[in-house]
């Protein structure tokens, strides 16, 4: 097992660069594979501003840092657009505080991670529109849960609107964090939430799933019904 | 902070199996034995659509073989 203590900085004039972690044990199992880690000077372990970025069989670390992985854009995407097509896939995101934050951008796919938070401050995917609005992400196959049987504080997933075309689906959330909320969307979003499990004996639109206008089908609980408003 | 460095390309091949062969002989690997039979088949399917003997295909891709 290989750590790598860094903060590292995709820059801008570099796109479509991939990070693919090797190992020499099990490919498939990147929570004892190729691991990056936060540095305390600089509170990240990995921040992309180049676009189309692809990270896969990673885990970075998201402990004592801002975020693991951070897809960044500036205003205008002049000189700095990491959430411009970014994916991710089969990473662990592992660690107390934010895990994947992607502030604007297009068209980000994360697939087939996990996401083990744990007595977290920040949520494991922080969507962040606000400043500019976020078009076609997609989050599919992925597992969210706590660290080392520790309760999540906030939210697994929180979107801040505006986002239009968010899909996620076929994703599975463990215990339900200390906020009462699963995914917690606001400000103004179009989107859809599709065939998501979540442990939790009955939930509700009103606390467990805050949805900010996204559209949720096949959504199942204890009850295995969608559950009320 | 570090920066990440970018290697001449094509250092390890052109396709993503010939990558995967010499990280293979070097280091370990990037994806399973199945995996890689589904990456050969992929591969094999964009030289006789397209022609092109150069791809990197990302392992959403893979994982789409049935």
């Amino acid at each position: 097992m290989n750590r790598y203590v860094e903060a590292v900085t995709v820059p801008y004039a570099t796109a479509d660069l991939s990070l693919i972690g090797v190992s020499n044990t099990n490919p498939g199992n990147p929570n004892y594979g190729a691991k990056l880690q936060y540095t305390t000077a600089s509170g990240k372990a990995l921040t992309v501003n180049a676009p189309a970025f692809h990270i896969e069989n990673m885990c970075v670390r998201a402990e004592g840092a801002d975020n693991a992985i951070h897809f960044n854009a500036d205003a205008d995407y002049a000189a700095v657009a990491g959430s411009c097509g970014p994916t991710v896939y089969n990473t662990v995101i592992r660690g107390s505080l934010r895990g994947i934050q992607v502030t604007g951008g297009y068209a980000y796919h994360i697939s087939r991670c996990r996401f083990e938070g744990g007595s977290a401050t920040d949520s494991s995917v922080y969507l962040d529109g606000s400043a500019q609005p976020q078009r076609r992400g997609v989050i599919e196959y992925c597992y969210f849960g706590g660290f080392n049987g520790a309760l999540n504080d906030n939210a697994y997933v929180r979107i801040l609107g505006s986002t239009t075309d968010f899909l996620m689906h076929d994703c599975y959330f463990g215990i339900i964090p200390a906020d009462t909320h699963f995914i917690n969307a606001t400000g103004t979003n179009l989107g859809l939430i599709a065939n998501c499990w979540f442990d939790s004996a009955d939930i509700t639109l009103s606390t467990g799933i805050v949805l900010g206008g996204i559209t949720l089908v096949g959504a199942f609980d204890a009850t295995m019904a969608v559950p009320a408003g | 902070m570090a920066n990440i460095i970018i290697p001449k390309p094509d250092n390890y091949g052109k396709t993503r199996s010939e990558h995967e062969a010499n990280l293979r002989k070097e280091w370990g690997g990037t994806i399973t034995d199945e995996q890689l039979d589904r990456l050969k088949y992929l591969e094999r399917k964009i030289k006789d659509k397209t022609g092109s003997t150069k791809n990197f295909i990302r392992g959403q891709d893979i994982d789409l073989v049935k």
